[in-house]
């Protein structure tokens, strides 16, 4: 899995075959498509074209994390900010740390089964892998997926065309 | 009325000028909210107004008006 981050306004499906075309070379398997596009569907998680790749974004205030790998995969980051815990009773959390952290396992979670935002109230199974990312000053970024390596990297947004 | 208190509890938690929250206004792409904005503001509609957002209901909100409509058709 390879974890690409970028700070600035970018281009959702820019970013996504920009970062998809370094991970073609980082990866190294011919078997992947040159070019890939993306498939939205009302009600369904955005795919690939392919069944070799699969990828999943996320934005907060400013920041961008996306994620592609062999496999079905969710990512999340967030700006960390005060929230009112009381508003969320389903998360019990004792700070903001670990509000944090269990957000954005559920919102990883929610994105790596494709159910979404419907599903953030509904228990997370406690075999779910998840990875934490504390990236950028101030963010905390998670991902769901299958235990695998990963590898992660910043980009520049202005490079992105 | 529903459409200006809404106005004011999004302005608030995104610490907006309220007249930069309009009926139109697209929740993710103008006023800026992030997934955990976006349940925070429906928490909020929940307590403010006495009502539950259905599950399903939730991925529906895309613009401030869609949440007034919301609002309106639980408590009619």
């Amino acid at each position: 899995m390879i974890l690409f981050f970028a700070r600035g306004e970018v281009d959702s499906d820019k970013f996504v075959k920009h970062c998809y075309a370094h991970y073609r070379d980082i990866i190294g398997d011919e078997e992947l498509p040159k070019r890939i596009e993306i498939i939205r569907e009302e009600g369904k998680k955005p795919r690939l074209d392919t069944d070799l790749a699969h990828f999943n974004l996320s934005h907060s205030h400013g920041v961008v994390m996306l994620g592609i790998s062999h496999a079905p995969i969710g990512v999340d980051i967030e700006k960390i900010r005060e929230v009112d815990f009381e508003k969320f009773p389903f998360i019990n959390a004792d700070s903001e740390k670990d509000f944090f952290e269990q957000w954005t396992e559920r919102e990883s979670y929610v994105k790596f089964t494709g159910e979404g935002i419907s599903a953030i109230r509904h228990d997370i199974p406690s075999d779910a892998h998840f990875e934490h990312f504390p990236v950028y000053d101030g963010y905390h970024a998670c991902v769901c997926a299958e235990e695998q390596n990963i590898l992660a990297y910043e980009m520049d947004p202005s490079a992105v065309e | 009325m529903v459409l200006d208190r809404v106005r004011e509890l999004i302005a608030e938690q995104m610490c907006l000028d309220v007249n930069k929250v309009t009926a139109d206004s697209r929740i993710i792409e103008d006023i800026g909210a992030d997934s955990l904005d976006v349940v925070e503001m429906l928490m909020t509609v929940e307590e403010e107004w006495g009502i539950i957002v259905d599950d399903e209901d939730m991925r529906k909100f895309s613009t401030v008006a869609s949440v007034v409509e919301y609002i309106e058709s639980k408590i009619k």
